[in-house]
């Protein structure tokens, strides 16, 4: 997307993740500032640089938005935008995986 | 010295990490934005650089014109190989292989371009952005 194609509408980039008043903390003590998909990043070795993180973030949130039980070739599709060249994915798929399911079992599906 | 007070020394080691799950302690900051990277440091007096780059596989070099580009708004300095030839050696990659014939090259082509890509000159200025439109003309 061009900069001026966001013009007017509403971002969020990933400092927006990071669970608002009254949201539960994704990892109670250690990490109580993060969203259960960073949680589940950290967990699963979803990032060593850390360079693509907040785009493979930002763009897991929104696969999860709209698909709230992605398969693994759902998730890679949903990814593929974004270049990690540290872990090999496989980390990043597993911790998309772990996130739905805490995000699932948060909203009592 | 007894067999017993030999054995009094001896303690069993227990691995603290081989096996064990570790958190690393810099992923909070690199999942919450704020991981800082090379581009993100700004020194004062910091100027970036642009290189002019080979559109052929292997030409020879008749003319290198740099002046249009040296009044760019926000150029500091253009250089050819002709600048870097007297302070800097070719750049060599050593290695121990047997039959390995070491080729060394200029950091900027002198004469001639052997690949597509090999830089010709290099454009420092204030930014990316005017280095970037001075090596265009």
């Amino acid at each position: 997307m061009l900069a001026v194609q966001a013009n007017g509408v509403e971002l969020m980039t990933v400092e927006g993740l990071a669970p608002q008043a009254g949201e539960p903390p994704a990892l109670p003590g250690k990490g109580d500032q993060l969203h259960p998909l960073q949680a589940a990043f950290w967990e699963h070795h979803g990032l060593q640089c850390g360079f693509c993180t907040s785009g493979m973030l930002m763009t897991a949130y929104d696969l999860l938005q709209t698909n709230a039980m992605p398969s693994e070739k759902e998730i890679r599709a949903g990814l593929s935008a974004v270049l990690c060249r540290c872990t090999g994915y496989q980390g990043i798929v597993e911790a998309v995986q772990a996130a739905a399911e805490t995000l699932r079992a948060r909203r009592g599906d | 010295m007894s067999s017993t007070e030999m054995g009094a020394g001896v303690e069993e080691l227990t691995p603290k990490f081989v096996g064990a799950r570790v958190k690393r302690r810099e992923d909070q900051r690199l999942l919450t934005g704020q991981g800082a990277y090379v581009d993100d440091h700004h020194p004062p007096g910091l100027l970036q650089a642009a290189f002019l780059r080979s559109p052929y596989a292997h030409a020879r070099i008749t003319q290198l014109d740099t002046s249009a580009a040296q009044t760019h708004e926000g150029v500091v300095a253009i250089l050819i190989s002709k600048d870097l030839v007297p302070l800097v050696k070719s750049v060599r990659a050593a290695s121990k292989m047997r039959g390995y014939k070491e080729t060394s090259f200029p950091p900027l082509a002198v004469d001639k371009v052997r690949y597509v890509g090999e830089a010709l000159a290099v454009v420092i200025a204030e930014n990316r952005y005017l280095a970037e439109d001075a090596l265009d003309g």
